[in-house]
């Protein structure tokens, strides 16, 4: 598990400087994405993959076949180098790789937004802009809606929390009192 | 005065208008894998090695292993509600424990928690668990003795203070009871000490507690405690933590005595986390660090220089032998680490001879310069003339006809074996320790049977000390045994002996 994800690692990096050549780094994520649900999400398509039976020449047209033109170049031929290897298993933890190293080059990072109700556009944009200042970077916004925290906003730009919410607070209250 | 609620509703307003929430800013991570006491966790990519980590449920664990993508953690307290998707937090502080004067009497645990139900230790101190040891040239030689009180030991293997002296020993031969003669001998000398207790039985650990406070000795006296019952982690950290409570006192100048009770218990412990964080095994499986581990810990106890303000920590650190297997990886490393050893036997024990201490194989490397001149004058020989004793003891034991000057020789090897004999909880003072080994010595004994010894022993040392008590006092002074006071003794000796009744 944990040596699979130094080999994604590679991989995405080495996606990343083609993507960048190519300059289309927004889309080869996009489509990244758009694969690892296709195959993450259908068994069948995992089995047909990993079958040992079946000729990689087969694999390879078939996957031609499947998404040719409508994918990136870059993609497809990181599908087929990953299948003559025998690494297809790790596409999903390149995919997650990938965007870390885009973000990197690129200074652009997700942050997760808890928030106990749904934040308006203008909202998202205004928490997106005040820690885009904080991290030096261009924040990219999914907000996530969790009652439990009852109010305020809760934001994680990759390992970092920064925790602004009531329930945070009631729990450090709570603790301040032991 | 009135109060106007305007004024009330004013405040209350501008308290409003300033009010700043306060955000906690923090670095998390996400538990992967849970497991007899260690965590994996993915995330935490800055956390620093040895750094304190907080789990969702307020429980805390330690860094050990900073990996690629995730960082293995030790969790220092009960661990079977930490599932895997928690959130760990980051500390941003290294391991440490308080310290201080508080926690003298006290019985905390490996985190400086106190468990002996008498409420939250007043400290405001802290100190790193893991610090560095003092350098070569914030150290001085080990000159002042640390008196165990046990004659054995004080005449033929002498500890002085900043000295690492082992004790090693098979299960039941008296180590914990040199332990305790040990620190209850401090009492009124201004030594601190730290009794380590790791992987004991708690009602061991209760024992030893119990005993230290009938002799008045947890006054001066903090019991660190991580019983078996507790996750290997606390066992691992116990010495650690001991040792910095006993470097607030010796950076303080003060005098500390350490001891480790046991150390191969430690080993075991941490030979447990290692395999769980996949280190690899060595020999008897340990991991390699083993020997590090170990004389990290001893290399902490020191006699600092005199600019340094001369505080020593004198460390005794016990290793349980399984059938008298000293070669083993454990005994072998923390014998080499060490200025010397006791070791103690279970043949000795069992034939009577308590304290159990083999002397022939015992040795002390630095504490002879710290021991006074009147010990060296009595116990110069009797390290010499207990060798010759065994063996001619082996020898004779096959003839009976044996020549006067031989006879004479066991008589006394006999006689000296009598007088190292010591009851348990009775450590005894300097100056008796010189009175009773000049009777053995000098052969004031070899008309006592060898059944009267040891109440010869006693009724003299009382006589002298109601009677004479400037023989004693003379001895404490001039730290020497001088003509005059050696002719007093011996007349006091000879007067005695007229009136001591031998047992029919």
């Amino acid at each position: 598990m944990s040596q699979d994800l130094v080999v994604a690692k590679r991989y995405a990096k080495a996606l990343f400087e083609v993507a960048q050549q190519s300059n289309n780094v927004a889309q080869v994520e996009e489509d990244l994405k758009v694969v690892v649900e296709a195959i993450g999400e259908n068994a069948d398509i995992t089995r047909f993959l990993n079958a040992p039976n079946i000729d990689l020449s087969v694999k390879v047209d078939v996957i031609h076949k499947a998404v040719d033109g409508k994918l990136a170049d870059a993609v497809i031929n990181l599908v087929q180098v990953l299948l003559k290897n025998g690494r297809q298993d790790i596409l999903g933890a390149v995919s997650q790789a990938y965007v870390k190293v885009a973000g990197q080059a690129l200074g652009q990072e997700d942050a997760t937004v808890v928030s106990a109700y749904a934040l308006s556009a203008p909202e998202i944009e205004l928490v997106a802009d005040h820690f885009g200042k904080i991290v030096n970077k261009k924040i990219r916004v999914q907000n996530v809606v969790d009652k439990s925290i009852i109010g305020g906003i809760q934001v994680r730009i990759g390992d970092r929390l920064y925790d602004g919410s009531l329930s945070g607070k009631l729990t450090r209250l709570e603790k301040s009192f032991k | 005065m009135s109060i106007r609620p305007e004024e009330i509703s004013t405040l209350i307003k501008n308290q409003i208008d300033q009010y700043k929430s306060e955000i906690q800013v923090v670095d998390v991570g996400t538990v992967i894998q849970v497991g007899d006491g260690i965590a994996r966790v993915h995330g935490l990519e800055n956390a620093m090695s040895g750094e304190l980590l907080e789990f969702a449920n307020g429980v805390v664990g330690m860094a050990l292993n900073l990996e690629e993508n995730n960082v293995g953690v030790v969790i220092l307290g009960p661990y079977t509600e930490i599932r895997e998707g928690d959130q760990v937090k980051r500390t941003g502080r290294i391991m440490e424990v308080p310290v201080g004067e508080a926690l003298l009497g006290r019985v905390v645990n490996s985190l400086g928690l106190p468990v002996d139900g008498k409420g939250p230790v007043a400290t405001t101190e802290f100190r790193p668990v893991e610090n560095n040891a003092p350098g070569v040239i914030d150290r001085k030689s080990v000159h002042e003795p640390m008196q165990t009180g046990i004659k054995a030991i004080d005449s033929m293997v002498p500890i002085g203070r900043g000295q690492r002296e082992l004790i090693i020993g098979d299960r039941q031969t008296g180590k914990t009871a040199i332990a305790i003669d040990t620190i209850i001998n401090q009492k009124g000398n201004g030594v601190k000490c730290i009794y380590v207790a790791i992987g004991q039985k708690q009602s061991t650990v209760a024992n030893v507690v119990e005993t230290l406070r009938r002799n008045g000795a947890m006054d001066y006296t903090i019991v660190v405690t991580a019983s078996a019952s507790e996750p290997s982690p606390l066992l691992f950290l116990a010495p650690y933590a001991g040792v910095a409570m006993a470097e607030y006192f010796m950076y303080k100048g003060e005098h500390v005595l350490i001891i480790y009770d046991d150390l191969s218990k430690q080993a075991a412990a941490y030979r447990e986390l290692s395999l769980l964080l996949k280190r690899p095994p060595g020999r008897e499986a340990y991991p390699g660090d083993v020997f590090y581990l170990h004389s990290r810990l001893l290399e902490r106890a020191a006699k600092l220089s005199d600019e340094l303000g001369g505080g020593s920590i004198t460390a005794l650190p016990f290793i349980e032998t399984q059938a008298s297997d000293v070669s083993a990886y454990i005994p072998t490393n923390v014998i080499s680490i060490t200025d010397g050893q006791i070791f103690l036997e279970s043949d000795l024990f069992y034939s009577g001879q308590r304290p159990a201490v083999n002397v022939g194989i015992s040795v002390s490397r630095v504490g002879g310069n710290a021991q006074i001149k009147a010990m060296k004058k009595v116990a110069g020989t009797l390290r010499l003339d207990l060798a010759a004793y065994r063996e001619l003891q082996a020898f004779a034991q096959f003839g009976s006809d044996l020549d006067k000057s031989t006879l004479a020789r066991l008589n006394r090897g006999a006689r000296m074996m009598e007088i190292l004999k010591q009851g348990i909880n009775e450590p005894m003072p300097v100056q008796k320790q010189v009175v009773s080994l000049f009777l053995a010595t000098k052969g004031h004994l070899d008309d006592i049977p060898v059944s009267d010894v040891l109440r010869f022993e006693k009724e003299f040392l009382f006589h002298l000390e109601s009677n004479q008590p400037e023989i004693l006092q003379s001895i404490v002074d001039t730290k020497d045994i001088t003509a005059d006071n050696e002719k007093a003794l011996i007349d006091a000796i000879n007067k005695f002996k007229k009136g001591f009744n031998v047992s029919a």
